[in-house]
């Protein structure tokens, strides 16, 4: 019997020494690490032992990681616990560690043309209760929504006032009055929408004139231009082009109507027939001009002396009509006269045009 | 790879007679070979029938030049010209500017000509001409509009702009990659 107590002993000494060893892997003491419980997260701030990690990297790393995880069970484990279904659950602390966003933060909301304008006032919303006593339901109703206070489903007669017509279904009236708030109230929902986003010239905004509150952008007016350019029985084919001066706001807005017309651009083919592409080409160049300015100050100086001459010439012409009047009769005086006063201006024009040509055209003959 | 149209072969031309005047019809109807202007990634290339069709075969993304490039649309819709075009300009010019050695170095890093850098300026040029401008020995370095006509450039202060430069060979190393 002493044997086997013996040995009772000796195993029960070593089962606790077992223990006792198991507990000592389990027990772990460590500084310098950072617990955020919250999120299961154990930062070790320990430097590594270089001179193991040299030598037995895999194993030294594998056992720090083993001993770190230990440890970061034994702290959760000394959580309160809770059994939900059968099975104990430690109850998490919120985390402590920041964690950056995993999407940007959400751009604050483009403000409504309402919400502008109560800025500018200094209007500010004013929190209402949802419910309101009805005196005559006796009872508290909601002040909209379904069963709302003042809905015009309790109303059972509607009286016609006396500058309508006494058929008139006022019931329909309202109803009418309903759908056409409700309309103005989407219209101005798309226009909110349509002016954040900044579009402009699409669907959403009328193509038509505004009512003269906002003033119409350079590119509206443009597309109202374009479209009604095309608005015709020919989509626009005979309609009257913009003068010569406005060449390039006619070909912006030849493009347009040509846009929404609903035409699609067309381009030569690249393989034509060369010849006809040469003719093409030709033709064009015909049309421009070839770059022989004409010279200004040249031709001014041509034409005033043209004019000096023919002035002097009608001054030797002059004193010869003089000498005609004195022969002639009245009718030829008069006729004279008339025909000297024309050369008088005429010659005026030409002292005029030879002080510019001679002014303009000094440095000239300089050259 | 397009043809042009005929509001953009007027735009090009517009610039092509500004240089070498009714010298631009002789770059439609050459003697040698079939000569056409193609668009393409709205840059207008001057090259052989036979080529055109040879590159046309490349697809758009794929085809980067071909020809020579005479100038580029820019996003208003303006037709530039660019010193690729150089090489059929100098030859037909009509208007030229010559530099004095000592010029040719301000100019080709993209400085206007003064008065002090002229050499020599083709007789009876007008204001705002389109001219070519060549070095003393005759090498074409790039091209502009005068600023003063001859005869005031005659009577111009040495450092009085002669010459609005536009374009220079010396943008082969400095706009290497957007020309």
């Amino acid at each position: 019997m002493a044997a086997i107590d013996c040995n009772i002993g000796s195993i029960l000494e070593q089962i606790e020494e077992k223990e006792k060893e198991a507990l000592k892997s389990v027990q772990i003491e460590k500084e310098l690490v950072d617990l955020d419980l919250g999120l299961c997260l154990m930062v070790d701030n320990n430097p590594l032992d270089s001179n193991e990690l040299r030598s037995k990297k895999e194993d030294y790393l594998l056992n720090l990681a083993k001993t770190n995880g230990q440890f970061l069970m034994n702290n959760l484990a000394d959580l309160e616990t809770e059994t939900v279904e059968g099975y104990t659950c430690v109850k998490l602390p919120a985390g402590k560690t920041p964690i950056p966003r995993a999407l940007p933060i959400p751009k604050p909301k483009p403000p409504t043309k309402w919400e502008t304008y109560a800025k500018e006032k200094g209007i500010q919303h004013k929190k209402r209760e949802k419910l309101v006593w009805d005196d005559v339901a006796k009872q508290w109703k909601p002040r909209y929504g379904y069963n709302r206070i003042n809905s015009t489903k309790d109303q059972w007669v509607v009286e016609v006032p006396q500058n309508k017509d006494e058929n008139t279904d006022m019931f329909e009236e309202i109803q009418e009055a309903k759908r056409e708030k409700v309309a103005k109230n989407e219209f101005q929902r798309l226009r909110n929408i349509a002016r954040a986003n900044k579009i402009k010239g699409s669907s959403l905004t009328p193509v038509l004139p505004k009512d003269g509150k906002e003033k119409e952008t350079r590119d509206e007016v443009m597309n109202a231009a374009a479209v009604a350019r095309v608005s015709t029985a020919s989509l626009g084919k005979f309609d009257r082009k913009l003068p010569n001066g406005l060449d390039k706001i006619e070909a912006k807005l030849s493009s347009k109507a040509a846009k929404a017309s609903g035409k699609k651009r067309k381009f030569e083919s690249n393989f034509d027939n060369i010849d006809k592409e040469k003719k093409r080409y030709s033709d064009i160049l015909n049309k421009i001009d070839k770059g022989d300015k004409i010279d200004g100050n040249k031709a001014l100086s041509i034409i005033t002396q043209k004019k000096i001459n023919a002035a002097v010439k009608s001054d030797n012409e002059k004193t010869k009509g003089k000498d005609r009047k004195s022969k002639k009769g009245k009718k030829a005086g008069k006729r004279v006269s008339f025909h000297n006063r024309s050369q008088q201006k005429k010659k005026q024009m030409g002292s005029k045009g030879g002080f510019k040509g001679k002014s303009k055209g000094g440095p000239r003959k300089g050259k | 790879m397009r043809p042009l149209t005929d509001e953009e072969m007027k735009q090009v031309f517009g610039k092509l007679v500004k240089y070498i005047g009714e010298n631009t019809s002789l770059l439609i109807n050459r003697s040698d070979d079939t000569y056409c202007f193609r668009l393409h990634k709205n840059r207008v290339y001057y090259c052989s029938e036979k080529l055109m069709k040879k590159a046309a075969s490349i697809s758009r993304e794929n085809l980067i030049s071909f020809g020579s490039c005479f100038g580029k649309f820019t996003s208003s819709q303006k037709f530039r010209l660019t010193i690729t075009a150089l090489d059929y300009l100098a030859p037909y010019a009509k208007f030229k500017v010559w530099l004095k050695p000592s010029a040719e170095q301000s100019f080709l890093y993209g400085n206007h000509v003064l008065k002090s850098g002229l050499g020599r300026i083709t007789e009876n040029t007008p204001q705002y001409q389109g001219v070519v401008v060549f070095s003393m020995s005759e090498v074409p370095l790039g091209f502009g509009t005068t600023a003063k006509s001859t005869s005031d450039c005659r009577r111009a202060d040495p450092m009085t702009i002669v010459c609005f430069h536009q374009a220079d060979i010396g943008e082969y190393l400095r706009d290497e990659d957007i020309l």
